[in-house]
Order: C-alpha cells, then sequence, then structure tokens
C-alpha cells in the first residue's frame, strides 16, 4: 500500500512536471505568479501558526496594501514612469516598503480591536473565522469607499517584453516581481532561523503553552506574526498590480486570490511557511498552465483539484508534520 | 528557607474545581514528591503554580513574593521552572533552538550555559542540529529537562518524568533529578513511580480527590504501607 502511493505520487510528480515543461511559456508565468501567492500564503500559515486560526481578511490587506500604493503614486510622490526596462518609475520603489509598513500596522489594529478581544472571551474558531471575513468585508468597504469601486491603475509606461529561445517571453515587470519576492522570503527565512524573535515565532507555533512556560511573551509574538504576515501581504499586493500588464487595481483583487491562496497554505501543510512557499509555486505554476487546456475563469478550480489531488496522498500537505 | 508555599489553593478548569484547598511547601534545596491516584490533583497543583492554571482562592508564594496573580511568562524569571508531561519540547525547533528558547529570559550570550547542557545530557550534544520532534523517548525528557535547566531555576517542577520509560531510563532520570538536586536546584515533581520517587525525596505529599491527605519525609513515606493501600491501588 505504502508502495502504491509512492509509486502514484512519482508519477503525479512527473505528470506535473511533463505538463509544465511541455507549456514552458506558461510555466515561466506560473512561477511569477507563484511568487506573489507565495507573500499571501506565508503570512496566512504564519498567522495561522501562532492563532490557529485561517485569516480570511488576508486577500483584502493584499488589496490595501495596492492602494496604499496607489494613493502614493498619484497624490504624493513626484511622477515618473518607465525606470529602467519597467513600466512603474522610481517612486514605486519608496511607495513599496511605506505601503507594507502601512499594512503590517493595520494587520496589527485588526488583532488589537477584533481578534485579541475575542481570544480574551474564549471565542471559538467558527466565531474568530466570522469575525475575520467581517474584517475583510470592512476593509472593501473601505477601499470602495475611498477610492471607488471602478478600476484604477498605477501610472505606467509600455515596455516591451525580453524573448528567450523557447518561445519564452518575459515582461521585465516579471522579473522584478520575482525578485522582490525572493528576496522577502529570504528575508523571513532569517528572520525565522537566525534571530530570538523569529524563534520565540516558532516555537510559539509548536507549543504556545511551552512558550509561556519558557518565559516567552506570546502576546507579543502574536503582534509581530501579524506584522510580518501584514507586511508580506502590502507587498504581495503592490506585486499584483505590476504583474498585471495594465498594472489595473480593483477592490476585489485581493479576496479573488484567496482560494488559491488557502489551497496553497494546505498543499503545503498547515503552519509551514516552506510549505506555503512551495505550495504556493505548485498552485501558480498549475494555474497558468492549465489555461492552455481550460478557459482563465477555471484557475481557481484547477488550484483546488491540484490541493484535492495532493492531500489524496499527503493528507497533512507536503510539508506538513504537526498532528 | 520556604521556597515555594501554596496555601488553601483551590483551582480547576472552567466550573470544575479540581483543588479544594491545598496546602503545601517546599524549602531551598529539596526534593519534594507529589503522589496520589489519577484525577487526584497533581499535574493541576503543578500547573497553579506555574501559571497554567489560575488559582481561584488561595495564596502561592515563591521566594516569599505572591505570585497567584502573575502571567505565566511573568513568573519563570522568578526562578520556577516547568516540564510538562507531554507535549514538553518544541518539535520542529532543533535541540540547540530548543535551549535558546528555554534561556529566551537570558540577556547574556547562551553558549556557555548551552555548552552545561551538553556536558550534563551528552546524547543531545550529538544531535544538537537534529529536530527535537526525532529524539527518541529517554532522550525526548532529557531534552525537556535541559531546556528548563537553562534559565538555572532555584525551582524546577516536573510533571512525571519518567512516563512511558522504559526501567533503566527511568534509573536515569532519577540519578538525574538527583544529580541537578545536588547543585543547589529544589525540585518538585509529580510522579506515578511513586516508591522509586519518594525514596530519593527529602519529603512528600499524597493528594487524593483535590486534598492533601499526608504528608510526610519520603523514605517514610516511600514505606508506610497505608499509603500503597489507600492512595495508590497497590501493594
Amino acid at each position: 500500500m505504502a508502495r502504491a502511493s509512492q509509486v502514484a505520487q512519482t508519477l503525479l510528480a512527473i505528470i506535473f512536471i511533463v505538463l509544465a515543461l511541455s507549456q514552458i511559456g506558461l510555466a515561466v508565468n506560473g512561477i511569477f505568479l507563484g511568487s506573489i501567492l507565495a507573500l499571501g500564503a506565508v503570512g496566512i500559515t504564519l498567522v495561522f501558526g501562532v492563532m490557529r486560526f485561517a485569516n480570511i481578511a488576508h486577500g483584502d490587506m493584499m488589496t490595501m496594501g495596492a492602494y496604499v500604493t496607489f494613493f502614493l503614486l498619484v497624490s504624493v510622490l513626484p511622477e515618473h514612469t518607465g525606470l529602467g526596462p519597467f513600466t512603474f518609475g522610481f517612486p514605486l520603489l519608496i511607495a513599496l516598503p511605506v505601503s507594507m509598513a502601512a499594512v503590517a500596522a493595520l494587520a496589527v489594529g485588526m488583532d488589537i480591536l477584533v481578534f485579541r478581544k475575542l481570544r480574551l472571551r474564549r471565542a471559538n474558531i467558527v466565531t474568530i473565522e466570522i469575525a475575520s471575513l467581517g474584517v475583510a468585508i470592512a476593509i472593501r468597504g473601505f477601499v470602495q469607499m475611498v477610492w471607488g469601486t471602478p478600476v484604477r491603475y498605477f501610472p505606467n509606461e509600455g515596455r516591451t517584453h525580453f524573448s528567450l529561445p523557447a518561445d519564452i517571453s518575459i515582461a521585465p515587470n516579471h522579473l522584478f516581481v520575482s525578485g522582490a519576492a525572493l528576496v522577502l522570503a529570504i528575508a523571513l527565512h532569517l528572520l525565522l532561523t537566525r534571530t530570538k524573535q523569529g524563534k520565540a515565532m516558532r516555537a510559539t507555533s509548536d507549543n504556545p503553552d511551552l512558550a509561556r512556560a519558557s518565559g516567552i511573551n506570546t502576546d507579543r509574538v502574536l503582534l509581530w506574526t501579524w506584522a510580518i504576515a501584514g507586511a508580506l501581504a502590502g507587498a504581495a499586493g503592490v506585486l499584483l498590480v505590476i504583474f498585471n500588464a495594465t498594472a489595473q487595481l480593483k477592490p476585489t483583487m485581493g479576496f479573488q486570490l484567496l482560494v488559491p491562496l488557502f489551497a496553497a497554505v494546505v498543499v503545503g501543510g498547515i503552519g509551514n511557511p516552506y510549505g506555503a512557499f512551495l505550495g504556493a509555486m505548485l498552485i501558480g505554476i498549475s494555474m497558468e498552465v492549465s489555461t492552455a487546456w481550460a478557459l482563465p475563469t477555471y484557475k481557481p478550480a484547477i488550484a483546488f483539484t491540484v490541493m484535492v489531488v495532493v492531500l489524496l496522498f499527503r493528507p497533512r500537505g507536503i510539508l506538513g508534520s504537526k498532528g | 528557607m520556604t521556597l515555594l508555599d501554596v496555601t488553601g489553593v483551590r483551582a480547576g478548569y472552567g466550573d470544575t474545581e479540581i483543588l479544594h484547598g491545598v496546602d503545601m511547601r517546599v524549602e531551598a534545596g529539596e526534593i519534594v514528591t507529589i503522589i496520589g491516584p489519577n484525577g487526584s490533583g497533581k499535574s493541576t497543583l503543578m500547573k497553579s503554580v506555574v501559571g497554567m492554571v489560575e488559582a481561584s482562592a488561595g495564596e502561592i508564594r515563591f521566594d516569599g513574593q505572591r505570585i497567584e496573580g502573575l502571567r505565566a511568562d511573568r513568573r519563570i524569571p522568578l526562578g520556577l521552572c516547568y516540564v510538562p508531561q507531554t507535549e514538553n519540547v518544541f518539535p520542529t525547533l532543533t535541540i540547540t533552538e530548543n535551549l535558546e528558547m528555554g534561556g529566551f529570559l537570558r540577556n547574556d550570550r547562551l553558549d556557555g550555559r548551552i555548552r552545561d547542557m551538553f556536558e550534563l545530557f551528552p546524547d543531545l550534544a550529538e544531535k544538537r542540529s537534529a529536530r527535537a520532534g526525532s529524539l527518541s523517548g529517554g532522550q525526548r525528557q532529557m531534552m525537556a529537562v535541559a531546556r528548563a535547566l537553562m534559565l538555572e531555576p532555584k525551582l524546577l517542577l516536573l510533571d512525571e518524568p519518567t512516563a512511558g520509560l522504559s526501567p533503566m531510563l527511568m534509573e536515569a532520570v532519577f540519578r538525574m533529578v538527583r544529580d541537578i538536586n545536588a547543585t543547589g536546584v529544589a525540585v518538585l515533581m509529580v510522579e506515578h513511580n511513586a516508591k522509586k520517587a519518594l525514596s530519593i525525596s527529602h519529603r512528600g505529599y499524597v493528594l487524593a480527590v483535590g486534598e492533601v491527605r499526608m504528608e510526610s519525609t519520603g523514605p517514610e513515606l516511600a514505606n508506610d504501607p497505608s499509603v500503597g493501600r489507600l492512595y495508590l491501588g497497590s501493594e
């Protein structure tokens, strides 16, 4: 039985690789989409690790990051587009970290105003989930109130794609997207493995009672976790805009990504940030490659199908170990 | 000098009271063992001392200071460290990282203390980069105790340190408890393996239905036939 399952898993992996290679151009695109999903999914999984609930507001936190950057680019920072090969200008490099900080602050605020109160009342998981849905709707409502429902655009300038052999063409923006995501992922890895605060986050995720019995202030760890997850979500939102060829924003952009985000989290093994990264890549590539045969509107369905198939063989996800 | 002084403590979970007014104490440098049948409240007593269960009445003093109102992470720095019976390591962290978390509250460099722990537990030194979740039962228990010793506590609380271990490993654990005690650390433990634990203890308490029923020196309780008959359901 175990042998059969291993054979099946190997076969699935081979099928995945063959399909991806047969549509290499789409697969490359999938890596770029995957790196955005990764930033969101890692945040969701970190929050889940220490708080044991799936934050439905995460998609809208991404939206918020995008709109903060939009506000800065249009109303605060000098006008400039077409930095090097990119469609955006240098102001984006300033707006990106500011948006990350803003969404980090939003996430901490959410915890203090909503989730901490529920924790103190020992609210059950359903109540907390519904509260996070409420927060999601509130954030989206705020965005619609301030910036309206029509589609908006980052100031941008048309740019030609880089063409590579094997019919691969890469938009320069996409390289920026994956580069930024990679830098953030490495920074997070170093934080989690090299700093005292990061190790305390992992310890709290492993065993909150023992963390408290070691003198770790787990309330502070929660706030740190929210801040980091928020910063990553903010970055993901901005990158999602410049990933799009016309750099468009709309109030539902983050919420629409929730299905692939949760699929990535579950596929990787809930609570494991490395798993979330891997899961996001798998889901991102699958979604893009599927468009060779299926309508793009089926992308979320593809994400869920991949999740179901992975769970059939690995019920705790690819890197899941916790019971 | 009295290190830990528990008076009239009532505690429980939700509406269920498990401890109905417990008095007990640990003097500096002592080994004290609490025995009693299942459900007598031994673990609850430990948890109310470290702050993982709130005491609804009574007083807990540590080193002369009242601590019953403090959060768990505020009690630890005073010098009491706790090893739960199960789930007592961080499974996805390495051995070294587990020790670092044990020493979370120390502001100095931890290397020296970690080296001390590896000397005390050579098995752990060999596996320092392995995840704690991969350790065997006995090693995991050593890991859990080493983590708790990182802060150089005055009082070490052990909840059934020999549960699930082979007789040989049990011996090793009791030897370790004595070694730790010899360095001046007081130990309060809950044990199922009553006779053996009491024989190395200075004093012991018999807990039943949330109350202290007997209190005496360790060897005396160990040899008291009524203890076994009445409270441990053996001999």
